[in-house]
């Protein structure tokens, strides 16, 4: 019994760190997190298939310069696969808040800063808690689906990046 | 209107209708053979027609207040206050259930804590997650010795163990080409209008 009612107390602990670091992302990161949710909210099935494929490649990739590093002998390969693994957390994190601050605007239009996001948070996670549905269904979805908006918006930020310096380059 | 009633003065809202030209052209005749006969509907009708003048060629005015926000805000708080209302019934509800069926239920929650085992039924759903990782983990595992064990041609002389670092950087120089490639795909052709560099 104390087994379970520690389990559930780190449960709570987790789920509040959880809805902390949302909406401290959101502050520290509005204008990233803010287009990524657009690009999520207007290209869904878009962002999916994006977040879906680069997951699972970066983490294949992640895996794979590990595996040559053990393999060869040579720790560089290793650091490699360790920056595209934590590349992929942080995206999926700033694609998870994205997902977060859609789901508020959507649930709670009427509420307005951190309580909007943590009101939207908690339904976000308590949802993807549902047995199965939530673990292998819902959660799944909402992280790639937040992953791709941000990597939409990394890929529009190089584009404009490469457009101004083309006009400074003609001009 | 129609043909077959005789003909009687039309009402205002028959006027104002013929004066916005929009009513059907067979009472359009019907009005303009009334009015030809009828000095009293056409001095009504010129009166209404100076009047709609007027309106058209006065100045726009506009508010010295913007009331937008301020009624926006009132409906927000009449709607707060019908929620808060509803909270405040549910609650009572709630506390009156509480008080006359809590303890019997207490109870019960406490004879039937006693025959599960939280803690273990807790322990067995993270075996079972942690099972089907186990699983996944050694499928990919197989997938992996299919691909080292295909004979690279030309190579076969090489060390067990150069061997293995080749085809692992091809499968890598792979898969990075197949992302690269899918990427292109996905992201290519979308609209990326919106950027805060942009």
């Amino acid at each position: 019994m104390d087994q379970g009612f520690i389990i559930f107390l780190l449960g709570v602990v987790i789920f509040i760190c959880l809805i902390a670091l949302f909406i401290v992302a959101h502050a520290l990161f509005k204008g990233w997190v803010e287009e990524a949710k657009l690009h999520a909210r207007d290209a869904a099935g878009r962002s999916l298939a994006i977040g879906f494929v680069n997951a699972l490649l970066l983490t294949a990739l992640s895996l794979g310069f590990w595996a040559l590093g053990e393999n060869s002998g040579a720790p560089v390969f290793a650091v490699v696969g360790l920056i595209l693994m934590v590349a992929l957390i942080i995206g999926m994190v700033f694609g998870l808040t994205a997902m977060v601050i859609l789901v508020s605007e959507r649930v709670l239009p009427e509420g307005r800063g951190w309580r909007q996001l943590a009101g939207g948070g908690s339904l976000l996670v308590l949802a993807s808690l549902t047995p199965y549905i939530g673990w292998f269904g819902l959660f799944p979805y909402v992280i790639f689906r937040g992953l791709g908006g941000v990597i939409m918006t990394l890929a529009g930020a190089w584009r404009a990046r490469r457009a101004a310096r083309g006009k400074a380059g003609d001009g | 209107m129609s043909e077959s009633r005789p003909a009687q003065h039309p009402d205002l809202l028959t006027l104002d209708v013929y004066l916005d030209r929009e009513l059907p052209p067979e009472d359009v005749l019907e009005i303009e053979a009334h009015l030809a006969g009828c000095r009293s509907c056409r001095e009504s009708i010129e009166a209404r027609r100076a009047f709609f003048e007027l309106i058209r060629e006065s100045e726009q005015v506009s508010l010295s207040k913007d009331l937008s926000a301020d009624v926006l805000g009132a409906l927000q708080r009449t709607r707060m206050r019908l929620l808060t209302g509803v909270l405040g019934i549910e609650l009572i509800l709630a506390a009156v259930l509480l008080l006359l069926f809590g303890p019997r239920v207490l109870a019960r929650l406490t004879v039937i804590s006693t025959q599960i085992d939280i803690s273990r039924s807790l322990l067995w759903l993270v075996d079972r997650v942690a099972s089907l990782g186990d699983q996944i983990g050694a499928g990919l595992a197989a997938i992996g010795q299919t691909f080292l064990s295909v004979p690279l041609p030309g190579l076969s002389g090489l060390p067990t163990a150069q061997l293995t670092w080749l085809h692992l950087s091809g499968i890598l120089a792979g898969t990075i080409v197949v992302w690269l490639i899918l990427n292109r795909v996905l992201i290519g052709n979308s609209e990326l209008e919106r950027s805060r560099f942009s």
